[in-house]
C-alpha cells in the first residue's frame, strides 16, 4: 500500500487523468465506439461501455482512480497470497509485483486497463486451485477473469494463462471446460471486430512496437530486467545508470536462489520458472530483426496485432520473478535463522528485498506522479461536445492521434472525443515512430484524404465522401487546422475548441482556407518547447 | 573448549545481524529518498517519439 501510495499520490487531486492511452471524459456516452462498432480496432471494448454504463453511479474520474488502485493493489495482494505459506515471502512478492520496470513502463504508456491482465494472473492461479465441481470452478475462474476482460488484450491474456494452468495440471479432460468462461469474455470485442471486418493491422507495427533498449547492455539486458518497452517516452532515465541494473541483477539472483531452494518436488516453482522463461524468450526473439520480420508478416492475421507490442508479454515474467524473488528471500531467512541463528533475519531480509525492488526503478514514483497528475478539463468542453450533432460523422482535427493541449501542460493523450459524442468520429490513429534513423508510420487504415487533413486542408469532396456533418477542432493542441470551413457554420468558438457544423447549403458547396503560417509556427514552437 | 566453540557462532551471528541490519537500513533510506524525490529524472530526453509523432 505504501508503494502504491507513492506511485499514485498525485491522483488524490481533483480532476480527470488524461495521459497517453488513459483518458476519460466527464459524460461518456454509449455509442458505436463504446460497442466496438465504429470501424476502428476495438482497443477499449468493453471498457468504454462499462465506463459509460456506470458513469451515473460512479463518476468517470473516480472510476479512473479505482482502476489504478485495483491494478496495483490487486497485483500486490494476489502475488502475496500465492506465497502466503512461506515466511516473510508475502511482503516481498507484493513489492516485487507492484514496483518493477514492467509495471512502471506500462503505466507510463497509460495502459492501466491492460495492466489488469497482469493483475489477474495470481487470482486466476488461486481460482484454478479452487475446490468444487466443474460449474463452481468455472464460475470462480470467470469471476477472477472479469477485470482483465475489460480490454481485448486482457481477455486473450486470461485465456493464455488458464490454458497454461490446464497444461501444467495435465488434466486436459477436466481442465478444458474451464476455458468456457474466459472464452465467453472475449465475445464483447471479438464479435464486433468480426462483424466490422476489422482485424488485420499495419505490418509496420511489428517493427515500430518492438522492444527497445532502455538499460545498459542493450535490448537483452532491458528485457531480462523487465523493461524495454517500445516508447521512449515511457522509458525510465534511471535505468540507464548502474544502480538499478545492480538492484535488478540482485533480485534475479535472489529469484534464482529461490528457484533452486524451493524446486524439490514443487510443481508451482516449475510453473513460475516456465512463466518467467517462456515469455522472456518469446519477447527476445520478437526483438530480433528476424523476429520482427516474422511478426510483420503475421500482422495480416486478424488478432495478431494484439501482441505487436510484445513487451506486454513480460507481464507473466514479472509475476514469476515476483514469486521467485519472494521464495528466495524466504529461503534466505530460513537459512540465516537455522544455520547462523540470526534472529532478526526475517524483517531485515524483507526490508532488503523490498528496497531492492524500489531501486530497480528509483524514479518511478516521480515519473508516475507527474504523468497521472489530474487535469481540469475546460468547462468549455461540455458546450463544444453539445454542439456536435448526433447524426452524420464528426471529423476531429488536427489530424493527429494524440492531443497535447496547453491546459493539460502539454502532456500527450489519446483523443477522448469518441467517448463523448453520439456521432461516429473520423479521426487519425496513426503513430509515427523513429527506428534506426528512419521514420515508421503505423497506419491501420487511414483514408485517402488523411494527408490533406493533416495539413489542415478540407476539400468538400473529402467531407462528402466521409459523410462529415461536423468538424471538431482542438485549437491549442499541436497540428494544423483550418480557420474557415466553407459550407459549414461555426457553432462553437472558444479558446480551446471550435465546432463547425454543415449549414443548409453546405454539401459539396465549398472548400476551405489553409492554415496561417503564423499559427503553424506557434503550435510547432510551443510543442518543441514543451518537450525539450 | 566448549566456551570457544559456542562463542564463535554467537559472534558470527551478531556480526551478520549487524551487517544485515545496516544493509537493510541503508537500502530502505536510499529507496525511500529516491521514491519520494520529485527531481531525479532530469537530464535524459525521453520524449522523442512524441516529437516524431507530431511531425510538421
Amino acid at each position: 500500500m505504501v508503494l502504491t501510495a507513492i506511485m499514485l499520490a498525485s491522483t488524490a487531486r481533483h480532476g480527470h487523468i488524461l495521459f497517453r492511452d488513459f483518458v476519460t471524459v466527464p459524460d461518456p456516452v454509449i455509442n458505436e465506439a463504446a460497442l466496438g462498432m465504429d470501424g476502428y480496432l476495438p482497443r477499449a471494448v468493453p471498457l468504454d461501455l462499462v465506463t459509460a454504463l456506470i458513469a451515473g453511479l460512479v463518476p468517470p474520474a473516480v472510476q479512473q482512480r479505482v482502476l489504478l488502485l485495483v491494478a496495483l493493489l490487486g497485483a500486490g495482494m494476489g502475488f502475496a497470497l500465492l506465497v502466503r505459506s512461506w515466511p516473510w515471502a508475502p511482503p516481498v512478492a507484493a513489492a516485487a509485483a507492484i514496483w518493477n520496470p514492467f509495471v512502471v513502463e506500462r503505466l507510463l504508456l497509460g495502459q492501466a486497463p491492460t495492466m489488469l491482465a497482469y493483475t489477474t494472473i495470481p487470482w486466476l492461479v488461486l481460482a484454478f486451485r479452487a475446490k468444487g465441481g466443474l460449474g463452481r470452478r468455472t464460475l470462480v475462474l470467470t469471476c477472477a477473469a472479469l477485470p482483465a476482460a475489460l480490454t481485448p488484450w486482457g481477455s486473450v491474456a486470461t485465456l493464455i494463462t488458464v490454458t497454461a494452468l490446464i497444461a501444467h495440471s495435465r488434466r486436459l479432460a477436466t481442465g478444458l471446460p474451464l476455458l468456457a468462461g474466459p472464452a465467453l469474455l472475449t465475445m464483447p470485442w471479438l464479435l464486433p471486430a468480426l462483424s466490422n471486418g476489422v482485424g488485420s493491422a499495419d505490418a509496420d507495427g511489428a517493427v515500430a512496437f518492438a522492444p527497445q533498449a532502455d538499460a545498459p547492455g542493450g535490448v537483452l539486458t532491458s528485457i531480462m530486467t523487465l523493461g524495454g518497452i517500445w516508447a521512449q517516452g515511457a522509458h525510465l532515465a534511471s535505468r540507464l545508470s548502474g544502480g538499478p541494473l545492480i538492484a535488478s541483477v540482485a533480485l534475479i539472483l535472489l529469484a534464482g536462489y529461490g528457484a533452486v531452494r524451493a524446486s524439490a518436488g514443487r510443481g508451482e516453482v516449475r510453473l513460475a520458472l516456465a512463466g518467467w522463461s517462456v515469455p522472456t524468450v518469446v519477447v527476445l526473439v520478437l526483438a530480433t530483426t528476424w523476429g520482427q520480420g516474422v511478426a510483420a508478416q503475421l500482422q495480416a492475421v486478424p488478432g495478431v496485432a494484439l501482441i505487436r507490442d510484445s513487451h506486454r508479454l513480460l507481464g507473466w515474467s514479472a509475476g514469476a520473478v515476483a514469486v521467485l524473488t519472494a521464495l528466495g528471500a524466504s529461503a534466505a531467512v530460513t537459512g540465516l535463522r537455522s544455520r547462523l541463528r540470526v534472529r532478526a533475519a526475517g524483517p531485515a531480509m524483507a526490508v532488503v528485498a523490498v528496497s531492492l525492488c524500489a531501486l530497480t526503478a528509483p524514479d518511478a514514483g516521480a515519473r508516475l506522479r507527474e504523468a497521472y497528475r489530474p487535469t481540469d478539463i475546460p468547462r468549455e468542453w461540455s458546450q463544444a461536445v453539445a454542439a456536435v450533432p448526433s447524426d452524420g460523422r464528426v471529423l476531429v482535427l488536427p489530424w493527429q492521434a494524440l492531443r497535447a493541449p496547453t491546459w493539460a501542460d502539454g502532456r500527450p493523450f489519446v483523443d477522448p472525443l469518441p467517448l463523448a459524442v453520439d456521432a461516429r468520429t473520423v479521426r487519425s490513429t496513426t503513430l509515427t515512430v523513429e527506428r534506426g534513423g528512419s521514420l515508421i508510420t503505423v497506419d491501420d487504415g487511414e483514408p485517402a484524404a488523411a494527408s490533406r487533413w493533416r495539413s489542415g486542408l478540407l476539400e468538400p469532396h473529402d467531407l462528402d465522401a466521409h459523410d462529415v456533418e461536423a468538424v471538431f477542432i482542438w485549437k491549442d493542441s499541436p497540428g494544423e487546422w483550418p480557420r474557415q470551413v466553407r459550407g459549414f457554420e461555426l457553432v462553437h468558438d472558444g479558446p480551446a475548441f471550435a465546432v463547425w457544423t454543415r449549414d443548409d447549403a453546405g454539401r459539396s458547396g465549398a472548400g476551405d482556407a489553409p492554415p496561417s503560417g503564423e499559427a503553424r509556427a506557434q503550435v510547432t514552437g510551443r510543442l518543441l518547447s514543451t518537450l525539450e | 573448549m566448549s566456551t570457544a566453540t559456542s562463542g564463535r557462532p554467537k559472534a558470527l551471528s551478531a556480526v551478520i545481524s549487524l551487517v544485515l541490519g545496516a544493509l537493510a537500513a541503508f537500502l530502505l533510506v536510499w529507496a525511500l529518498l529516491m521514491a519520494v524525490s520529485p527531481d531525479n529524472t532530469s537530464g535524459i530526453e525521453t520524449s522523442a517519439d512524441e516529437v516524431v509523432n507530431y511531425g510538421s
